[in-house]
């Protein structure tokens, strides 16, 4: 059941973690993995580009090790840099959620998509020095939590 | 209804405006827009401490209240450059670290604290020292005093410096809009005022000139200062927010055609 409050503090959530994981300076997908591990409570994340997909409309998956220490998400080699943060945030968001099994789950894949969005633009916005110099004083400027 | 009036509800206003940037702040456990809003709501205070300075049927300010004027200046000044400092070395922080971990960042930030600390009990010391009579013209009655004059130069360099700092830095933020213009005007406004103050204090020291405290310059120049900020940041946002809102739109239409692509390519149905 979503009450406004829920919404609030989804987006919240969603909020602080996107800025947990995202770098602060230049996109790297190493200080993604160590940020991400760290906030799934110092777990090892390993990203990893795969050259075929054969599981039917994936475009991308996250799993976890056995003894859950370490989770693995994967992205198409293929994809474009943009489109590659964009499938890693969506599944960052199934780790930190600790969705299971919902491959075909709507609310949670809705919920994803909505993560990888906030995440995915604001790194694509973030490419230039200037760029992330001004989004982070719209931050401080009171846009917290409204895009950047 | 006075222009006094009017300026005073303006600075209450502005106040609530930094209020509320830190209150989201908090909501989202960012302590950067915490920090500003902290910022926006002390230099408010300062603004409406020094309103019925525009009235000239007021009373002279008292010492505690140009006490209390200075201390915010210097509050609002401390989270200015604060905010100023992590904005500035979160570009240049090794992997590995944030905001929580950054030693450099930690060391700048106590030491800016302590300053701030050490300005305010220069301010009090300054001021509490002498037996001073409210005075219209209170650089020229006192302006001899050391404590006054600390406590003038104290003043004006947690505005200008801080102040200063922020529209420098809006200028090379071209993607917060056209209204960080106003925010580096601000700024501008703001280092011509400390100028003119710590000027004024000299001259009186070095050469005894009258400069009247409530002098036309000043008073105005402070307001434009305050107004000409608080305006161009909440410009700012409302620019950010349309060109967000156009950015993600971009952002979803390139990601939806990227995933049809790979779902029709052998990345998906295999």
């Amino acid at each position: 059941m979503s009450s406004p409050l829920l919404h609030l503090t989804t987006k919240r959530d969603m909020y602080r973690l996107a800025s947990a994981i995202t770098p602060d300076g230049e996109w790297s997908f190493a200080e993604f993995e160590r940020r991400l591990g760290r906030a799934l409570g110092g777990v090892e994340v390993r990203y990893m580009e795969l050259t075929e997909f054969t599981v039917g409309d994936l475009t991308g998956l996250a799993v976890w090790s056995a003894d859950r220490s370490t989770a693995i998400i994967g992205v198409p080699a293929v994809a474009s840099s943009d489109h590659k943060i964009h499938i890693a945030g969506h599944e960052a968001w199934h780790l930190l959620a600790r969705h299971e099994g919902c491959g075909r789950c709507t609310a949670a894949e809705v919920d994803a998509e909505t993560f990888a969005l906030r995440l995915g633009s604001q790194i694509a916005r973030r490419k230039s020095r200037r760029d992330r110099q001004s989004l982070d004083l719209a931050t401080a400027f009171g846009v917290v939590g409204l895009g950047a | 209804m006075t222009t006094a009036h009017l300026l005073g509800a303006a600075c209450w206003a502005f106040a609530l405006v930094g209020l509320v940037v830190a209150t989201r702040g908090g909501w989202y456990r960012n302590v950067i827009p915490v920090a500003f809003g902290m910022c926006l709501l002390f230099y408010s205070l300062t603004g409406e401490n020094y309103v019925p300075l525009t009235d000239p049927g007021r009373s002279p300010l008292t010492t505690p209240e140009r006490t209390w004027g200075a201390t915010s200046a210097v509050l609002g000044g401390c989270a200015c450059v604060g905010v100023m400092m992590a904005l500035r070395q979160k570009e240049d922080r090794e992997a590995g670290l944030d905001q929580w971990t950054d030693s450099r960042l930690q060391r700048h930030l106590l030491f800016l604290v302590l300053l701030a600390s050490v300005s305010i009990a220069a301010i009090n010391l300054g001021l509490s020292r002498y037996n001073l009579d409210p005075s219209s013209n209170f650089l020229t009655d006192y302006g001899h005093l050391p404590g006054v004059v600390v406590y003038e130069i104290v003043f004006a360099a947690w505005i200008m410096i801080p102040v200063g700092t922020l529209g420098w830095t809006a200028l090379k933020a071209p993607r917060i809009g056209p209204a960080r213009w106003l925010v580096a005007v601000g700024g501008l406004f703001g280092v011509v005022w400390g100028t003119w103050k710590i000027a004024g204090v000299i001259a009186i020291l070095t050469t005894g000139s009258h400069v009247a405290d409530e002098s036309p310059v000043s008073v105005t120049l402070g307001l434009a200062t305050l107004t000409t900020n608080i305006v161009g940041v909440v410009a700012c946002v409302a620019y950010f927010l349309v060109a967000n809102r156009r950015g993600s739109r971009w952002y979803q239409r390139q990601r939806d055609a990227e995933d049809a692509y790979l779902r029709r390519s052998r990345f998906g149905r295999g």
